[in-house]
């Protein structure tokens, strides 16, 4: 079988499209110099979350009683689905992602609510 | 007996008296020396984004290692110097070439992973300066794991270094060299702090006396396994007995028709005698963990740990080893299968400590073969290990010894398919007959690493295999290896 040549030009075409450039943080990346948050210092008074995920792939939550949990030391707040302000959804675009579940649990490990205390 | 740490961080002299000694290396220079650029990835010691590249005196030099920073232990410092990410720009702010071959080949995305890359690079280039080959290469960053990047880029750093102009590393050294001597002593010393004490003895006489009036004492070696039990299982432990800095568990020696291993030698410093007398076990070694876990992990913590997948009993069973047990003077050797009593349960007493093992050299090296078993090719812990050392004379089998990890609760020989082939002609028949004794031998377990049926296939086909390896090139047989499995 006849295959045809092809010239392919590598002239470089006029700018930046085609040129290799550089990670604007590679410098800083390489040399342990950029800053994650991890890296950041803990401010003062600083709450660490905890969120309580289903144990069940697909359920109804009747009720949560979070009384002996709001009563806990140390405890700031305790957040579920009605504490959400707006819509209880952070999907992108479906609308089908709930922030905490809100009656019906959709898979296992979905957030049922958030604990905030200072340890 | 001194009572604080001494070792160099950076170039500078850190002395260190009251500081908890579980505190891990990465928690130190992260939150105290507020030195973010080593990551913490799984604090397992298995994804290198911790990696730090620590100095010891060697023979009048400075031998530099990667090591995991996320399960080394403060109190495993002493006498040694610790550089981090942050050391490596030249006196004039320059990117040293491993940073600079990584930032011209575009080897970061993310960049979270990128200063492990980095220091593994670093301890490539300190080693001998030699251009290394993509085996090399791969080899040396199979410890640093990258999800996004790519290892592509990063490769092709790894080979722009050595293109790149060298700053002086000898400087460097020299003042690494002069200060690590004036640090160097044969005293034991202890850090302690609210009742938790490491001690770090000098000495074996040292060693042996501590853990006499110490037994409930942990042994420390290379903390590979020790801190995990203190990062992901939160043990808090007591005291803990060092072995790194007791220079008499730490020779590699050939002793007429034996190979005698100090229990504190770690892999990196028995792979070149292993692979030398032993290729095939070679190559499990280099697949063994990762360069960081090999750099620090020893012979005797693996053995001693007793694991059922350790990677070294196998082959060291097959190899027909003794392990040597001291307490206080006296001593005493026996075969280490015998030294595995049951899961979690090794045939020790209170006091008494593994000193080395004792391997019988083989007349035909190729006679060993070992076979590692697992999901990922490098650094992963094995399904199935299996071990075979073979005796055949005229065409019959004289003696047969072959060893499995991953099948039962402890390494265990298999041997009623050894029976099975004693004395009998060398054939693909005879190993097919032999084959239904497996079942005799092992009942596996189905964990995350392997169901039980697939284990007792694969360790039937690997006696299949070693057959199959007998007859015809291994090149027939292997598509990875071949250069360590030809010697």
């Amino acid at each position: 079988m006849h295959v045809p040549k092809v010239n392919v030009s590598t002239v470089a075409i006029d700018g930046g499209v085609r040129a290799a450039q550089r990670h604007d943080s590679g410098e800083k990346h390489v040399s342990g110099e950029a800053i994650y948050v991890d890296d950041l210092r803990e401010p003062p008074g600083t709450l660490h979350i905890y969120i309580a995920m289903s144990e069940r792939a697909h359920a109804v939550v009747k009720r949560l009683e979070l009384e002996r949990v709001r009563a806990q030391p140390g405890v700031a707040i305790v957040l579920t689905a009605k504490d959400v302000p707006g819509v209880n959804d952070v999907s992108a675009f479906a609308g089908d992602d709930p922030v905490f579940a809100d009656g019906l649990v959709q898979y296992h490990g979905q957030s049922l609510f958030a604990v905030a205390a200072d340890t | 007996m001194r009572e604080s740490i001494q070792f160099l961080l950076n170039g500078r002299l850190e002395t260190l008296r009251d500081v908890p000694p579980a505190t891990t290396l990465l928690n130190y220079v992260r939150k105290v020396k507020r030195l973010t650029g080593t990551k913490e990835g799984c604090a397992e010691g298995d994804c290198g984004a911790c990696t730090v590249v620590i100095g010891e005196l060697n023979d009048g030099h400075v031998r530099y290692r990667a090591v995991n920073a996320c399960i080394l232990l403060l109190g495993m410092l002493e006498g040694r110097s610790v550089t981090t990410v942050e050391h490596l720009r030249g006196a004039d702010g320059r990117l040293h070439p491993v940073q600079q071959a990584l930032l011209d080949a575009h080897a970061s995305q993310c960049g979270f992973c990128t200063p492990g890359f980095v220091m593994s690079l670093y301890a490539l280039y300190l080693g001998n300066g030699e251009r290394p080959g993509t085996a090399r290469i791969n080899d040396v960053l199979a410890g640093n794991l990258c999800r996004c990047t790519g290892y592509g880029p990063i490769v092709r750093a790894a080979q722009f270094i050595y293109g790149l102009p060298a700053p002086n590393p000898a400087a460097r050294e020299s003042c690494d060299l002069v200060q690590l001597q004036a640090i160097a002593h044969r005293e034991t010393v202890v850090l302690e702090c609210r009742g938790r004490r490491f001690y770090s003895p000098g000495s074996v006489a040292d060693f042996a006396q501590l853990y006499a009036e110490n037994p409930g004492a942990t042994i420390v070696s290379g903390a590979t396994d020790v801190g995990v039990w203190i990062t992901k299982a939160h043990r808090d432990l007591a005291s803990f007995i060092w072995t790194g800095r007791v220079s008499d568990l730490k020779t590699v020696r050939e002793d007429g028709a034996l190979l005698r291993i100090g229990a504190a030698v770690t892999w990196s410093d028995a792979e070149p005698a292993i692979g030398q007398h032993f290729p095939d076990f070679g190559e499990v070694v280099r697949r063994f963990g990762s360069v960081q876990v090999r750099n620090t992990a020893t012979i005797g913590g693996n053995i001693a740990n007793a694991s059922p997948v350790g990677d070294g009993a196998p082959a060291l069973i097959a190899l027909g080893a003794r392990v040597v047990l001291r307490r206080e003077m006296s001593r005493r050797t026996l075969p280490l299968e015998a030294f595995f009593m049951a899961y979690g349960k090794q045939d020790r007493q209170p006091g008494e400590f593994l000193e080395g093992i004792e391997v019988p050299l083989l007349a035909d090296p190729a006679r060993l073969k070992c076979y590692k078993l697992c999901k990922r090719f490098d650094q992963d812990i094995s399904a199935v290990c299996g071990a075979f050392n073979i005796a055949i004379v005229d065409g019959t089998v004289r003696e047969a010894r072959i060893c499995y990890g991953g099948m039962a609760a402890t390494p265990k020989r298999a041997s009623n398919v050894e029976a099975a082939l004693k004395d009998q002609a060398w054939t693909l028949a005879t190993v097919m007959a032999a084959l239904p004794a497996f079942d005799h031998d092992y009942t596996p377990l189905s964990d995350l690493r392997g169901s039980a049926s697939y284990r007792s296939r694969a360790a039937k086909n690997l006696l299949v295999k070693y057959f199959h390896e007998t007859q015809r090139p291994l090149s027939d047989t292997r598509l990875v290896g071949r250069e360590a499995a030809f010697g």
